[in-house]
């Protein structure tokens, strides 16, 4: 697949721990949940007040949990990560391979470069320094919250295409 | 148990498939919304992001109330599904237990932090009130890792939760140490030592 080599991300040490240790899966798992909600959590309480919800919490000091959403991140990062190079030693199926027929899986990466991009889109323009400036009781501009409202969608759909992506093996 | 198991509606979702899987997924909605929305209160409350005003963060609320219903709803519908494998499974009784404990603790923090006439501010800075969120935030923890170690055989779910308890630990001491650094934690509250 796209001329990469066939045990392109597998990585055998990984595979040897999952092999070697049974609880390395689960709390692969674990760590992906936590993360999970961490992220999600917190981006939801940030897309929720440019939507207009507590409206009387200015935006600048919410933004200083975003460092829990961005380590929320990384723990799904690394917990995917160990998911991926060592899925061989759980399935017995190449990640390549997975990647070709998990459309739950391609869906998720599909929707985590999408929230990327959002959140790209919404760093670079001059609405984001307005949305800092937000005080208590502002309101968001429209364009803002259709951004917030693009990132909580396609969070959730993160999550939701995620737990799909077993059944798409 | 064997006559729910085999009613219409479990047979259906069952056997449909779409539904089973989407039980599963909107599951893990709600898990999001209810403890990453409860868990930003409790870490307020603990005093991460201390500029953030407490009594307006009440507003989140309807979502994290939303993400419960749907939990409840989607947790029935699986315990339904296969009520002989769930409700002989010890596990499922600790995540149960570590629930009631968060939703307790929960409706305790809303009454006396956002419901009470004093000032959610100064509530907030009793050492009870912060025994509350972290009892909130354990709880949480337990239920999840419960929920997801249910799968796996008993050895695999003890050495699980040591492994889980190894890594939090870990974790945590990590923040303490190197919170301020990582913008976690306030720089006054870190200059505090706590």
């Amino acid at each position: 697949m796209f001329g990469l080599p066939e045990t392109f991300l597998q990585i055998r040490l990984v595979e040897e721990l999952i092999g070697t240790y049974r609880w390395v899966w689960p709390l692969s798992e674990v760590v992906h949940f936590v993360g999970l909600i961490l992220l999600v959590g917190i981006v939801t309480v940030l897309d929720l007040r440019i939507l207009g919800v507590a409206r009387h919490i200015p935006f600048a000091p919410l933004k200083r949990l975003m460092p829990w959403a961005v380590l929320g991140f990384v723990l799904c990062v690394a917990s995917g990560m160990v998911f991926v190079t060592g899925l061989w030693a759980n399935v017995q199926m190449r990640p390549l391979e997975a990647l070709a027929i998990d459309r739950f899986l391609q869906l998720k990466l599909l929707f985590i470069a999408f929230a990327g991009l959002n959140l790209l889109l919404f760093s670079s323009s001059r609405v984001a320094a307005d949305v800092d400036n937000l005080g208590a009781g502002e309101d968001a501009p429209g364009l803002v919250k259709m951004i917030g409202a693009a990132s909580l969608f396609l969070w959730v759909g993160v999550v939701y295409w995620g737990r799909l992506i077993p059944w798409g093996l | 148990m064997e006559l729910v198991e085999a009613s219409a509606f479990a047979m259906w979702v069952k056997e449909s498939s779409t539904a089973y899987v989407a039980v599963l997924a909107f599951h893990t909605i709600g898990l999001a919304f209810l403890v990453g929305i409860s868990g930003a209160i409790a870490m307020r409350i603990l005093g991460v992001a201390r500029g953030i005003p407490l009594q307006p963060m009440e507003d989140f609320m309807p979502l994290m109330f939303a993400g419960a219903a749907i939990n409840v709803f989607t947790g029935l519908v699986l315990i339904v599904l296969y009520p002989t494998n769930y409700l002989t499974e010890p596990t499922i009784y600790v995540k149960l237990a570590a629930i009631a404990v968060a939703v307790v603790v929960l409706r305790r923090l809303k009454a006396v932090v956002f419901d009470s006439p004093l000032d959610a501010e100064e509530v907030a800075q009793q050492a009870p009130i912060r025994v509350l969120a972290v009892a909130m935030m354990v709880s949480w923890v337990v239920a999840t890792v419960a929920g997801r170690v249910m799968a796996y055989t008993m050895p695999t779910k003890i050495q699980t939760a040591i492994a889980a308890l190894v890594f939090l630990a870990l974790g945590f001491g990590m923040v303490h140490l190197a919170g301020r650094r990582l913008g976690l934690l306030d720089e006054a509250r870190a200059a505090q030592g706590s």
